[in-house]
């Protein structure tokens, strides 16, 4: 395969003989693997916002959602409820590898040998701290907060109220709450320890 | 990327990355502050916040392809190919997020004859 595709790219000199129907020109003027590559991305395009949609429309579904400020605002170290911190830092780190990679391809036109291995070194090392950053998150959700496929200790208060007991974690018995409010339901001794609270305002749950 | 110099496409592309790093630290500071997170108590039009990072993010995704990916050196037909069927998502976010309001919308018709676990023990207040 990429010895035909490199083949192709030295013939490119000879292209405009033969006739676009008969194999003599490049379609949209683009070489094979660089208009392939296109339609790659299209079509991840494609999958990834059918994950996405397949989230919005559950996320439509059902009257509670836990906030995703709520769920997705811890920071590495031991900080809780920094909001979007984490999720900006990945942002970033995803631009600035594209940053990197624009600057060895360009390196690369140069014919500078040096400049595109350390262009590319920098870009791996971008890719390598996002799937960091990725790996921390889903540790921290599953290992830490103990998400699993079958259970959800994310929820959503739909009445004010105020807690009668505290968590051992951020949440002091007296605490109040209020509807809309999200929570996370802690592990104890490998089992889930819902909070007992008092119901100040709002619907009672139908028993 | 023929026609252009290497300082040329070089500053072009430090120009670019500066922006995208200016919009998304806006984007975050309009969220933080739309939801009240930096003035205690102050909130902006979730319709204003929303409006204004789907147009951030248009410009953002404009700047990537067209700038760092080269999608700007290519000609009209490819571009077309590749940016028309991407509409088609548009579409499919509205119909599947209404699709979704609809769904909920049905558990109004639902009589619940599997009682709800009781997962707390909610006390009445006397008040």
């Amino acid at each position: 395969m990429a010895s035909v595709s490199v083949a192709q790219e030295h013939n490119h000199a000879h292209t405009t003989e033969g006739g676009s129907w008969k194999g003599g020109s490049e379609p949209f003027k683009a070489s094979y693997g660089k208009l392939m590559m296109w339609y790659f991305l299209l079509s991840d395009a494609f999958t990834f916002s059918g994950f996405l949609i397949a989230y919005g429309a559950l996320r439509f579904s059902v009257p509670t959602w836990p906030v995703p400020d709520y769920v997705f605002s811890s920071f590495p170290g031991g900080f809780q409820h920094k909001p979007l911190l984490f999720v900006t830092v990945m942002t970033f780190i995803l631009l600035a590898s594209s940053f990197t990679m624009v600057r060895a391809v360009q390196e690369g036109h140069r014919e500078n040998k040096r400049g595109v291995v350390i262009w590319m070194l920098w870009t791996i090392v971008g890719g390598l701290s996002f799937l960091g950053c990725q790996a921390w998150e889903w540790t921290t959700l599953m290992g830490g907060e103990n998400m699993t496929i079958r259970q959800n200790p994310f929820g959503t208060h739909t009445e004010n109220g105020v807690y009668l007991i505290g968590d051992g974690h951020d949440i002091k018995e007296g605490d109040t709450f209020k509807a809309g409010q999200s929570y996370l339901i802690h592990q104890h001794e490998g089992k889930f320890a819902p909070l007992q609270y008092k119901v100040t305002e709002g619907r009672m749950p139908e028993l | 990327m023929g026609h252009l110099t290497y300082d040329a496409s070089k500053s072009i592309a430090t120009k670019t990355i500066l922006i995208l790093a200016v919009i998304t630290i806006f984007e975050v500071l309009m969220a933080l502050l739309g939801k009240g997170y930096i003035i205690n108590g102050f909130h902006l039009p979730h319709i204003l916040v929303g409006s204004l990072m789907i147009l951030m993010s248009a410009i953002k995704a404009y700047l990537i392809i067209y700038e760092f990916m080269h999608m700007k050196y290519e000609v009209p037909g490819l571009v077309k190919t590749v940016l028309l069927p991407t509409m088609l998502l548009v579409w499919a976010v509205i119909a599947f997020l209404a699709e979704g309001n609809y769904w909920n919308n049905l558990r109004g018709n639902v009589k619940n004859i599997v009682k709800t676990e009781e997962i707390s023990t909610p006390v009445h207040s006397d008040k």
